[in-house]
């Protein structure tokens, strides 16, 4: 239950900074839901998402002072999270979390946003749901944050620190797959 | 109803943690100080990139190689083949490291790598080339060559890069025009006969005369340099380098 509804998450960290502690369990009750789902989307194969997920806001809380309360909180928080979940992932397969992705190399011209209506966006997630598992973390993570966390290019690109560009070009390459995924298994 | 029970738990769960100290809130300064380790860490980079670069263009000059790509094809092979490539990589291994600690910046991970790389880039020319502009590195490589370089290793740098000798390269002033060549007053204190045949590349503005400082590409056979091309340059070129290797 929001017991701040008047106060935005930013004002909130205002208070955590200033010592209010109590506060910051109001930002845990906002984002718990939001990153719980995050995670199970991304860390599908992993069982112990609570654990990352608290670590996650421990770790929130350890740093929140780094936070500048001039930018938007939900990035940053997300941000924490996608890191806690690369840890977790590259802990689990052993694969180094450090990898050079040429994607991010050259300047691509910046895809549009399609307004996906309720019904296209309602499918895509069952697809999505379905295939998941199937889908490279790489391409995974952008479309779970477009299509489950309903967020825009510029905060995707935020959580990722990726340019916008990119973030619209796995997109797309991750529908592509999807689509690939789904004439597969028809 | 699950949903809020566990909701409660991971709240509690985490001001717990949090209300029996075992975890702390990093101070502000922490970041502080942190930013401005990694900024510093960024500048001492950079300054030290633009110092190799303003060195390598030093070298390239003091050894006469940056000239050999105006003698064509050729020209250019010397010319790679001449290139310090232990300082040109060493070069590229900051402009990577530099590159990875700027990433980090929301200025730079907004943009493509590209960008970033290219700036770092550009601020290594423009400011080595201003450096090289200096006579800070001249200075410098003096000081090596007569052994009152107070910081070590840089000595043994100056003298090894600065003092390299290439068979095809050579440098100096016009002292007397004869047949079929001339006769170089060579800035390393010697003189050299210089045989010019149809086939070597003249300056393309005028026959030469005594006096002309000008840069000679061509292999040296015993006291002779067959001359494969030759091209005039600033006699202030000269003058700077007659001091240095004097």
């Amino acid at each position: 239950m929001d017991t701040m509804p008047d106060k935005t998450d930013e004002m909130i960290v205002e208070e955590v900074q200033r010592g209010d502690t109590q506060a910051f369990g109001e930002l845990v009750s906002r984002y718990e839901e939001k990153i719980m789902r995050y995670a199970g989307k991304f860390l599908s194969e992993i069982d112990d998402r609570k654990d990352v997920v608290q670590e996650a806001f421990i770790k929130a809380y350890a740093n929140i002072q780094g936070f500048d309360a001039k930018r938007r909180f939900s990035p940053w928080i997300y941000r924490i999270a996608h890191n806690e979940f690369v840890n977790a992932l590259a802990k689990k397969s052993k694969i180094p979390t450090i990898s050079f992705d040429p994607d991010l190399l050259f300047p691509h011209p910046v895809a549009a946003e399609t307004a996906d209506g309720n019904a296209a966006r309602r499918e895509m997630r069952e697809m999505l749901d379905m295939h998941l598992a199937n889908i490279s973390p790489k391409y995974r993570e952008p479309l779970v944050l477009y299509y489950f966390e309903d967020m825009d290019y510029s905060h995707i690109a935020e959580v990722l620190e990726i340019p916008v560009s990119t973030v619209g070009v796995r997109l797309n390459r991750g529908k592509a797959i999807l689509k690939e995924l789904m004439h597969a298994h028809a | 109803m699950h949903n809020e029970q566990e909701k409660k738990s991971l709240r509690e769960y985490v001001l717990g943690v949090i209300e029996r100290g075992e975890v702390k809130m990093r101070p502000k300064w922490h970041f502080a100080f942190r930013a401005a380790l990694y900024a510093t860490g960024g500048i001492v980079l950079l300054l030290i990139l633009i110092y190799l670069v303003s060195f390598i263009a030093f070298v390239l000059r003091q050894t006469g190689v940056l000239f050999e790509p105006s003698f064509g094809s050729r020209g250019w092979f010397a010319f790679f083949g001449s290139l310090p490539w232990i300082l040109v990589l060493l070069s590229a291994a900051f402009i990577v490291i530099l590159e990875i600690l700027v990433r980090r910046y929301a200025f730079a991970y907004r943009r493509p790598l590209l960008y970033t790389a290219l700036a770092i880039i550009l601020i290594a020319i423009a400011g080595g080339t201003l450096i090289s502009q200096t006579r800070l590195h001249g200075r410098l490589f003096q000081y090596a060559r007569e052994d009152r370089l107070p910081i070590p290793f840089a000595g043994r740098m100056y003298r090894g890069f600065g003092g390299q000798r290439f068979m095809d390269i050579h440098r100096g002033a016009i002292l007397k025009m004869g047949e079929g060549g001339f006769v170089l007053d060579d800035v390393r204190g010697g003189t050299s006969s210089i045989a010019v045949s149809p086939m070597t590349r003249m300056p393309p503005d005028g026959p030469l005369s005594a006096g002309e400082s000008v840069i000679i590409f061509g292999e040296r056979e015993g006291e002779i340099i067959r001359a494969f091309g030759v091209r005039r340059i600033g006699s202030e070129e000269n003058e700077i380098f007659r001091v240095r290797m004097r």
